[in-house]
């Protein structure tokens, strides 16, 4: 099957963008971060060979361009414009109280894990990828990631039961 | 998921998918898996991906190895070729020895002979000279007659210091008058004075081969920085050449009247005078050293 970057866009631009937002980005520059990644991809896709592991491809790319921009902002300053520039989070999703809450708790359960169980956890648990495409996406055998999978799960459940008798998570 | 399933590689089930996930552990999930940029920034997100992306240029592998070779060809083209090697290897700072006088054996005299001093520089260099010129590229210096130290007061007193022997007396009239009224001295009339001292040389430097014996002359006596060079000379053409020495006592005195050797000069002064038979001379520079500096370390007796 042909695979054009007009198709990876349709079926895998909101995994990229989410991908993008997962690993830390600021939501102004999600955007850019983005169109950066559909850039490589469009001069990496030639060669690109693995078909059906297209979004542990992705997800390789992701991290790299996150780390790039990262660097970038330092060098980057702030310029003042007078309109201020659309929000790339849709505001009917941020006022929704129950998501806002949600949101609040999963950034807290992802921001107590490290970095290697989170990227596992997120990519099996919230992506939805299979657990070959996993170990691919993050470079480590297959065992090291269910490995990881499980730590992360004991981990986040054990948050999510104190969140419970704190009474902040119902 | 239990262990057995991870070695068997058995993939688990997801929390969203599990009854026994917590209901806020799934609302989170399930939240985090509904972002979705807005509509207007997917929209600006796919107009802007759509753009067709010039491929960046690329230099194959073969012309980017010939290039780099012709790089490294020419850089060291440039650094070995004679031109630039000569002036990088002029240019590299030389150990120079200091500038202290010394006798010179005879084994180690310079091998070619000075010329004297009415000869042009160029008449007596050897067949080689001329290509030790070129590749050190000196400046070019004057004819000795084209000389005209008539400006320099210092050279016009020397000149007048050495045209007959030095006697006390003279010694010690004042100097600078009689340099504003001395005529524009040749450079000639110091040449007797150089070849008053054929023992005593300065090392001559590789370049320095063709300089002329006035040139040397000039450069001996004329350097105005040199006090102690100038009364250690005087101090070694003491014993073999006593009036060659009195000539550079008198030299000093024109040119240090309030250097810092005043007192050496006098008592070698006296020494020579002493050692000349002149014991009149000798005594009288003694008694009038004794009323100049009753404080002097010279003093033996009070």
């Amino acid at each position: 099957m042909a695979v054009d970057v007009d198709s990876i866009w349709r079926e895998h631009g909101s995994f990229v963008w989410r991908i993008l937002h997962h690993l830390g980005l600021p939501p102004a520059d999600i955007e850019d971060a983005t169109q950066e990644v559909f850039v490589v991809v469009h001069r990496r896709l030639s060669e690109y060979q693995e078909q059906d592991k297209l979004r542990a491809w992705l997800y390789a790319i992701c991290v790299r361009v996150a780390r790039d921009h990262r660097r970038k902002l330092f060098r980057r300053r702030e310029r003042i414009t007078d309109v201020p520039p659309e929000r790339t989070v849709g505001p009917t999703q941020a006022n929704s109280v129950e998501n806002r809450e949600a949101l609040q708790l999963a950034e807290k359960l992802l921001a107590a894990l490290p970095e290697k169980q989170r990227a596992v956890f997120l990519l099996y648990e919230v992506e939805q990828l299979s657990m070959p495409e996993v170990a691919l996406a993050v470079d480590c055998p297959v065992p090291t990631a269910y490995a990881r999978l499980r730590r992360a799960r004991e981990r986040v459940l054990e948050l999510v039961q104190r969140a419970q008798l704190r009474g902040e998570a119902p | 998921m239990n262990r057995r399933a991870e070695h068997n590689e058995l993939p688990p089930k997801r929390l969203l998918d599990e009854h026994a996930t917590p209901d806020a552990l799934r609302d989170a999930l399930q939240a985090l898996r509904d972002r979705t940029p807005t509509p207007a920034a997917a929209v600006r997100m796919r107009e802007q991906i759509a753009k067709p992306v010039a491929p960046a240029p690329r230099m194959p592998g073969a012309l980017v190895s010939v290039t780099l070779l012709a790089l490294v060809g020419a850089f060291a083209w440039f650094i070995f070729t004679p031109p630039t090697s000569s002036r990088l290897w002029n240019a590299w700072p030389k150990y120079e020895p200091a500038r202290a006088p010394r006798a010179v054996a005879p084994s180690e005299a310079p091998l070619m002979p000075m010329p004297a001093a009415h000869e042009a520089p160029t008449s007596a260099r050897p067949a080689s000279a001329p290509q030790a010129t070129r590749l050190v590229e000196l400046p070019a210096q004057p004819e000795p007659e084209a000389l005209q130290p008539a400006a320099q007061p210092i050279a016009a007193t020397i000149t007048a210091a050495l045209q007959d022997v030095p006697t006390p007396k003279r010694a010690r009239e004042p100097v600078a008058p009689k340099a504003s009224a001395a005529p524009a001295p040749a450079l000639d009339a110091v040449a007797p004075m150089a070849d008053a001292e054929p023992d005593v040389a300065v090392k001559p430097k590789p370049k320095a081969k063709a300089t002329t014996q006035s040139e040397e002359a000039e450069r001996l006596f004329a350097d105005p920085q040199d006090e102690a060079g100038l009364l250690y000379r005087a101090r070694r053409l003491a014993s073999s050449d006593p009036k060659a020495a009195l000539r550079l006592l008198v030299l000093h005195e024109a040119s240090f009247p309030d250097g810092a050797f005043v007192q050496e000069r006098d008592m070698l002064e006296i020494q020579i005078h002493d050692r000349l038979g002149q014991a009149a001379t000798a005594k009288r520079l003694a008694a009038a050293f004794k009323q100049r500096y009753p404080d002097s370390v010279y003093r033996v007796s009070p």
